[in-house]
């Protein structure tokens, strides 16, 4: 029975490759934009006036004080009403994972600009480099053995976050799945595939992470 | 600042790929030469994906003859059932083509149009179950499985107040799911739909109990200021009634087996 | 959808929510005690000297980590049964919350074991501490301290995951949310409710997460 399914699903091939392209693409979209305003976020909570500091600090506890299924379900209805723009389902959902990923990645960095001992940025001043230059020539090359860690880890999450989607009207890897379920009713079968297709996207990167953490995470010690 | 600009910049590029807004009557529909259709694709009969993996089912041909009637094309876009009147409300699309029963309490919020096909909601067990008839459902003994939401859940918890009724979220095949895991001793769900994913299942895995709890009227769905759109619906639904198309349609998507054997 | 957004409704109908987010703390719970059991264990093995033990629990931790909970739980939920094996909703609900964060919290404590400076076990060693004792009173403070912020951090993503158990018939909040609007059609009152019901038990865990960091500062001297 099992096989026969696994045969059976020959046939919806393309589609579910539709799919699993779906996922990855806009995985790939998200991580990439997450990362740029993650950094940029990450680093103003840091450094920016007082008040921008405060209003991250309030977004990044929004966001990771509710669950994504919620946020989608609120950005996607309200913000029509809001700011009186009209998204098509995948830009939706790609400004919903881009607000959600960015908290987090913006964490990270922020926790990464936060190692930096004050002293070095009173150097740095001192020598009469721009906060630019500094963060550039100094900050950034000596926290990303601190971030890359994390952020990969991070990067994971999200993907398996895009998952949550499928509400909103995308047709992803898992809702792919799900429609051919409806052809074959031994869910066990469509979701073993599924898991391997999220096996083969984020298993690399936790592998990556892995081999990240040992070589960047330093033991107390040394 | 800076902040700011990126935001700015950021919406700004999305707004450019942004789809037109579903902001219409029939009018806008015509002059955007599209039609925006909210489905759930996620169960045969009505809209499913057929063995060739494509999206097909008698709401998916209907909503295709809706959109050549007017000229236009048609887009269809896939929501999981609680997003499908949300989508509506929110401008996402001009018309939901579902099997939405239409009940006096959705009609509150939403506009529909004239029933195209009468249904009710039936029981489903294993074939070896030893549940027989749909009164034998209404014991303490039982788990029975409904989709929440669903008018299915309100005849279950209204006809068998003594089983333990579950709520599952979600659609499709869930209920069978349940049904065929032992989740549930019974699944409660329209007869058309249960039907159409039954009759795709190994000959002799499922019983549908005859007769039906309830009667129910099934109906696409528009916004309730969209008049226009309604009554160009109505008459369309007039027109295809009295020529026999929507008859073929009935006949083939869901009083027969033929689509089942062809897709 | 704004211009209509009911209050009301909201307070007539919160004995729904209420019950909503019993469910909720009752699972997250549960589910976090078999995390942090799991998790333990998982970590003991894979930093164990056992070879085929370290793999298992390292295939453990990998494949949880590479599948959406999602998957896992539906996986649990249909694919159990058909080798025979029916569990209750609520304890398939509590495997599968467990199994998922037990994965993430093997990762953190061992981190945190791994981040005891070896000089000092070496120090310990040399003064004549047993194996035991240097694990029960220099190593696991410290990895404690060290995993206490992490490990906050993911009860947070517990119970934001348990949102999806309402796929399996358990009424926790995103149930009660899609309950009220099918109650009431209107989605946004129930999203917004639960929205903020959730941040509420995050803003509690967080601040017992603030506590204890200034508390284990004191510990590793650091932070």
């Amino acid at each position: 029975m099992y096989f026969e399914n696994l045969a059976m699903l020959g046939n919806y091939a393309p589609f579910f490759l539709k799919g699993v392209w779906t996922t990855i693409w806009l995985s790939a979209v998200c991580l990439a934009l997450a990362t740029v305003t993650g950094l940029v976020v990450g680093t103003l909570h840091q450094l920016a006036w007082k008040p921008v500091r405060a209003l991250i600090t309030v977004y990044i506890h929004l966001v990771r004080g509710t669950p994504f299924l919620v946020q989608l379900f609120i950005i996607f209805f309200l913000l029509p009403e809001l700011v009186g723009l009209e998204l098509s389902p995948i830009p939706s959902a790609l400004v919903a994972l881009l607000i959600h990923g960015t908290a987090y990645i913006a964490a990270i960095f922020s926790a990464g600009v936060a190692s930096i001992p004050k002293g070095q940025w009173e150097a740095t001043a001192a020598q009469g480099l721009s906060l630019m230059q500094t963060l550039r020539h100094v900050a950034f090359p000596q926290i990303f053995q601190f971030v890359l860690p994390p952020l990969v880890g991070q990067y994971v999450l999200l993907i398996k976050d895009t998952t949550v989607v499928s509400i909103v009207g995308v047709t992803e890897l898992t809702k792919s799945g799900l429609l051919i379920a409806s052809r074959i009713p031994e869910g066990v079968t469509i979701f073993s595939v599924i898991g391997v297709f999220y096996f083969l996207i984020c298993y690399p990167l936790v592998h990556l992470a892995n081999r990240l953490e040992q070589r960047f995470t330093p033991t107390a010690g040394n | 600042m800076k902040k700011s600009l990126v935001a700015l910049a950021l919406l700004t590029l999305l707004a450019t790929f942004a789809a037109a807004p579903a902001l219409a009557d029939v009018q806008d529909i015509v002059a955007r030469g599209e039609l925006l259709v909210g489905c759930q694709t996620t169960g045969a009969t009505f809209s499913f994906v057929d063995k060739n993996g494509v999206r097909t089912g008698f709401a998916v041909e209907l909503a295709q003859k809706i959109a050549e009637a007017m000229g236009v094309k048609v887009k269809l876009v896939d929501y999981d059932w609680s997003g499908l009147i949300p989508a509506l409300l929110a401008n996402k699309v001009d018309l939901i083509a579902a099997d939405m029963t239409a009940t006096p309490a959705r009609a509150l919020k939403v506009s529909f149009t004239q029933p195209f096909y009468v249904t009710g909601s039936s029981v489903v067990v294993l074939d070896k179950s030893p549940i027989k008839t749909m009164e034998q459902c209404n014991d303490a003994k039982w788990k029975i499985g409904v989709l929440l939401g669903s008018t299915g859940e309100i005849m279950a918890k209204k006809y068998f107040p003594k089983a333990e009724i579950k709520s599952f979220k979600g659609s499709g095949t869930l209920i069978l799911d349940a049904v065929s895991a032992g989740r549930v001793d019974a699944g409660v769900n329209d007869r058309t739909a249960i039907f159409g994913q039954v009759i795709r299942t190994e000959p002799g895995t499922f019983r549908v109990l005859d007769g039906t709890l309830s009667k129910e009227p099934l109906s696409f769905t528009v916004r309730p200021q969209d008049t226009h759109l309604l009554t160009w619906l109505n008459l369309y639904f007039d027109w295809i009634k009295a020529d026999g198309t929507m008859d073929g349609l009935i006949k083939y998507w869901i009083e027969s087996d033929q689509a089942a054997k062809d897709h | 959808m704004l211009g209509h957004f009911n209050l009301q409704l909201i307070f007539d109908h919160f004995d729904l929510f209420r019950h909503g987010l019993w469910w909720t703390c009752l699972l997250s719970a549960m589910g976090w005690i078999s995390a942090v059991s799991l998790g333990l264990t998982a970590c003991a093995l894979k930093l164990g000297p056992v070879r085929a033990l370290q793999r298992s629990a390292g295939f453990y931790i990998e494949s949880i980590r590479s599948t959406p909970l999602l998957v896992q739980l539906y996986f649990l939920y249909f694919g159990l049964p058909e080798i025979g094996i029916v569990l209750p909703e609520v304890v398939v609900g509590v495997i599968a919350l467990g199994l998922n964060s037990g994965a993430y919290m093997a990762e953190i404590f061992r981190a945190g074991i791994l981040k005891v400076a070896p000089g000092q076990i070496e120090a310990a060693r040399s003064s004549g501490l047993s194996a035991w004792r240097i694990q029960r009173h220099v190593v696991l403070p410290q990895a404690v301290a060290y995993a206490a912020m992490p490990l906050m951090s993911q009860t947070i993503v517990l119970v934001k995951d348990s949102s999806l158990l309402s796929l399996i018939s358990i009424t926790e909040l995103a149930f009660a949310a899609e309950d009220f609007y099918s109650r009431f059609f209107s989605p946004l009152e129930g999203y917004v409710t639960i929205a903020l019901l959730y941040f509420a038990i995050y803003l509690i865990l967080n601040s017992a997460s603030d506590h204890w960091a200034r508390k284990i500062k004191t510990i590793t001297g650091t932070g």
